[in-house]
């Protein structure tokens, strides 16, 4: 506890390198397709994309991509052809709009009144960061730090026990 | 039999009701008798909902369609295991088991704490008397299982065919467990208000009780997922759907409270705001039952739609504002002298800590209510889905990963900045170090790069906390593994909870490597023909069928290969069950690997030609996903066992070192 050398040298962490490098070497040698990561300009992956963002307008709680459905199928053939045929990925979801109303979008559009969808967790997350930190700007130190505290005098390993029992304590 | 079941439930209600009332009584008047017979009558009604869902199992294995309930949720033809699945497997059952689980839970609690808190369980015993006395009145008065038939049918209607995975055997009792189990924490917290004990020893049994039901939730939400990857079908695992929100909410909140209640414990600080999370627990159980069972909000669980919605609107309301007029009545007894005494200090790492969780939850909240609120205002009803709920929560989660890595190292009161940086950074450099190596393999998707590195970066801050602790163990002369099993055992918590994050860091690994590096392909084949997605060939063999008693799968052979070498066959199917034909299920087949899964639907069949249409997902690191889960429970497991032998031992040593080091009462 109180000696500060740096922490994260230790063998368990050269484990945890040579882990996340065969991580990164399954994902990047198995898919030559992520290698060359301009991969979204492809039909299909734009399509794949267009499909995520919208809802199986036949079954609930399915998106067009995941859908088993074969109707769902066709659809995504759709997708390809009107993609192929040169137009544009918002005029192919206003198109799905105008056929099956905005419950086959995926998510909320932002804008309008579903605007407020999107804010309102923002302002939310705001608030409660204001809160907290009004909170935390009336904090004045009281007496000693509690490191320091419990053991002026004695050594830095009846400290770190001392930490650990009252941490233990306080699990009861 | 039947009806002594309908009898059990009737007089279990009448238990509960007296319970709650001469609890209350007795505990005002101050008579003993009074307070006595309350808690006997509480017993009395777990047994006699014990005995309930005693009768219902029978039932179920006798086969007795006469009821309603037993001819719905399955048939002769059901495996036995399924048959027990059958008691939770739809409405009526569902509510008899969630009473059972709540008048269970605060027998045990009432028993293993009477002597200890005796001052406070009479209050104890009012709220989770009403608690189970409302779902019993449900049972009893408005779902009852044990409804007969006017008819005696010869088969059941057979369990819903979604419903028929092992995972679906555990989920849903998980989840009740779950669930119900936050009824204990609430009722411990708002019996220490009425009966003005707010000190120390409500909130040790509080957090037990939370950790616990907290497990079971995790377990539940697990399972879900597992279900839905194995059954539903659309290669994910997770889907924002309003039920699995419904259940995540309750989550967050304790998850929220477990890390504050620390700060009560050890500073005597956020007293209120922790009662108000426990509030906030209980609420979003009930809440969460309301928004899924009323039928508000679409859903895949649609079959557990009624017309109950009301009445958990009600219970919701009351609970709530009874509770918070509870609290504001005792806010004087709250009041604290202590402070935070530092930004940089561990209050304010789990102050941040909550605000993100609470964001996190409203975030959750608000997208599984906005469909509602916007076909009220606008009329126009609108999806609120995962490139919402990804979009929104994501980010927040993501700071909340940043903080497991920081919150732990530093230190209460005061922490010394320079020291945390220090600390830092090994772990940041070794992080970057891995980023840029996945980058130059060709992990360069943003999301991939920043999610990967956090985690990493919170993985090696925890695993070198951990090392830290082995180590110093090592220094005392102990073994490796004395070392590490000593160090668990003199602080469970904290190590349990390094545990914990560990888990929940190798699910974000595995979750964002599923979400960003998934791969779609499908194709219509030919005997013989085959497609490719990333490495993998997919031949297809041959399409086959299987008589079952219940159901008749139909499957196309795949023979599935990497670079050549062969992985084995596999075998999507359509199961076609005999009692459900309106409700064919396209089940894939997937094979497991360690970096990722190849997940295969079986499409259209032409019966003409004998053409199948085939779809393919490539899922990167889905099993991380499992294991992370698995490393959560376990931690939780290290963190909640009880052990009150040890507990006096460290007590001694405790109170001889804090005497030797000079240092106040802390």
């Amino acid at each position: 506890m109180s000696a500060a050398r740096p922490a994260g040298r230790s063998p368990a962490s050269a484990a945890f390198l040579g882990l996340a490098l065969a991580l990164a070497a399954a994902l990047a040698g198995g898919r030559p397709a992520a290698a060359q990561a301009p991969s979204p300009g492809t039909p299909d992956t734009r399509a794949e994309a267009i499909a995520r963002e919208l809802n199986c307008p036949v079954c609930q709680g399915y998106d067009l991509l995941e859908c088993p459905l074969e109707v769902c199928a066709q659809m995504r053939d759709v997708i390809r052809q009107r993609l192929a045929a040169g137009e544009d990925p918002e005029a192919i979801k206003a198109a799905f709009v105008a056929d099956y109303g905005p419950q086959v979008l995926n998510a909320p559009p932002p804008r309008g009144f579903f605007l407020l969808a999107w804010l309102l967790p923002i302002v939310a997350l705001a608030i409660g960061g204001v809160f907290a930190l009004t909170f935390l700007a009336r904090a004045r130190p009281v007496g000693p730090a509690l490191a320091e505290s419990a053991a002026p005098s004695a050594d830095p390993a009846t400290a770190e026990r001392l930490e650990e029992l009252l941490s233990a304590r306080d699990d009861r | 039999m039947a009806e002594l079941g309908y009898l059990a439930v009737v007089l279990a209600f009448g238990a509960s009701v007296y319970a709650a009332v001469a609890s209350a009584a007795g505990a005002t008047r101050a008579s003993g008798p009074l307070v006595a017979s309350g808690r006997r009558a509480l017993l009395a009604a777990a047994a006699l909902a014990t005995l309930a869902v005693g009768v219902l199992v029978v039932a179920f294995l006798a086969h007795d369609f006469s009821l309603e309930y037993v001819w719905q949720t399955s048939s002769r033809t059901t495996p036995l295991y399924y048959l027990l699945t059958g008691v939770w497997g739809g409405q009526a059952g569902s509510l008899l088991f969630w009473s059972w689980l709540v008048t269970l839970f605060s027998a045990v609690a009432i028993v293993s704490r009477w002597r200890a808190d005796a001052a406070l369980l009479p209050w104890f015993v009012v709220v989770t008397g009403g608690v189970g006395a409302f779902f019993l009145f449900l049972v009893a008065f408005v779902a009852n299982p044990f409804e007969r038939l006017t008819v005696l049918p010869a088969d059941g209607n057979g369990l819903n065919p979604l419903l028929q995975h092992p995972g679906m055997a555990l989920h849903p009792p998980a989840l009740y467990l779950g669930l119900t189990g936050m009824t204990i924490p609430f009722a411990f917290g708002m019996a220490a208000l009425i009966s003005r004990r707010t000190d120390a020893g409500w909130i040790v049994a509080s957090r037990r009780w939370t950790l616990v039901a907290w497990a079971f939730l995790s377990i539940g939400l697990s399972l879900g997922g597992r279900w839905a990857y194995d059954v539903l079908g659309w290669g994910g695992y997770w889907g924002w759907d309003p039920v699995e929100n419904a259940a995540l909410m309750p989550w967050l909140a304790a998850t929220a409270f477990l890390h504050s209640v620390m700060v009560q414990e050890r500073r005597g600080l956020f007293r209120v705001w922790n009662m108000g999370l426990l509030i906030l627990t209980f609420g979003l159980t009930i809440l969460g039952t309301f928004l899924t069972r009323a039928g508000l909000v679409s859903s895949v669980h649609t079959f557990a739609q009624s017309d109950i919605g009301p009445y958990f609107l009600a219970f919701t309301t009351v609970v709530i504002a009874g509770s918070l007029v509870v609290l504001w009545l005792r806010l004087p007894d709250l009041a604290t002298e202590g402070r935070v005494e530092s930004v940089a200090s561990r209050e304010a790492a789990f102050l941040g800590n909550n605000v993100l969780f609470m964001g996190a939850l409203f975030a959750v909240f608000w997208g599984t209510v906005f469909p509602i609120i916007s076909e009220i205002v606008t009329d126009q009803r609108v999806t609120v889905g995962p490139p919402y709920f990804n979009r929104v929560v994501l980010p927040i989660f993501l700071g909340l990963v940043v903080l497991m890595a920081v919150g732990p190292l530093v230190a209460w009161r005061r922490a010394d900045p320079r020291r945390l940086v220090w600390t830092l950074a090994g772990p940041l450099v070794v992080s970057l170090a891995i980023v840029a190596t996945l980058w130059v393999l060709g992990v360069r998707h943003w999301i991939a790069v920043v999610g990967f590195g956090t985690a990493a970066f919170a993985l090696l801050v925890t695993v070198a906390e951990l090392a830290r602790g082995v180590r110093a163990r090592r220094r005392r002369g102990d073994g490796p593994l004395e070392a590490i099993v000593t160090l668990f055992a003199r602080d469970r918590r904290r190590y349990g909870g390094y545990v914990v994050h560990i888990g929940v860091l190798l699910l974000a690994v595995g979750v964002v490597g599923s979400n960003v590096y998934q791969q779609v392909a499908e194709a219509t084949l030919s005997e013989g023909e085959a497609m490719t997605i990333g490495a993998y060939g997919l031949r297809f063999a041959g399409l086959g069928a299987r008589d079952q008693p219940d159901k008749l799968e139909s499957f196309a052979r795949i023979d599935v290969s990497r670079e050549g070498e062969s992985l084995g066959t596999l075998e999507p199917r359509r199961d076609l069950f005999r009692l459900r034909e309106d409700q064919p299920m396209t089940i894939p087949a997937i094979l497991h690997r360690p970096l990722e899964d190849v997940y295969v639907l079986l499409g259209a069949v032409d019966p003409a030609t004998e053409r199948v249409t085939l779809k393919v997902f490539v899922n990167p690191l889905v099993s991380w996903v499992w294991l992370g889960m698995i490393v959560l429970v376990c931690g939780t497991l290290v963190a909640a066992w009880p052990d009150a032998a040890e507990a006096r031992v460290l007590d001694a040593e405790l109170k001889r070192l804090m005497g030797a080091a000079g240092a106040p009462a802390v």
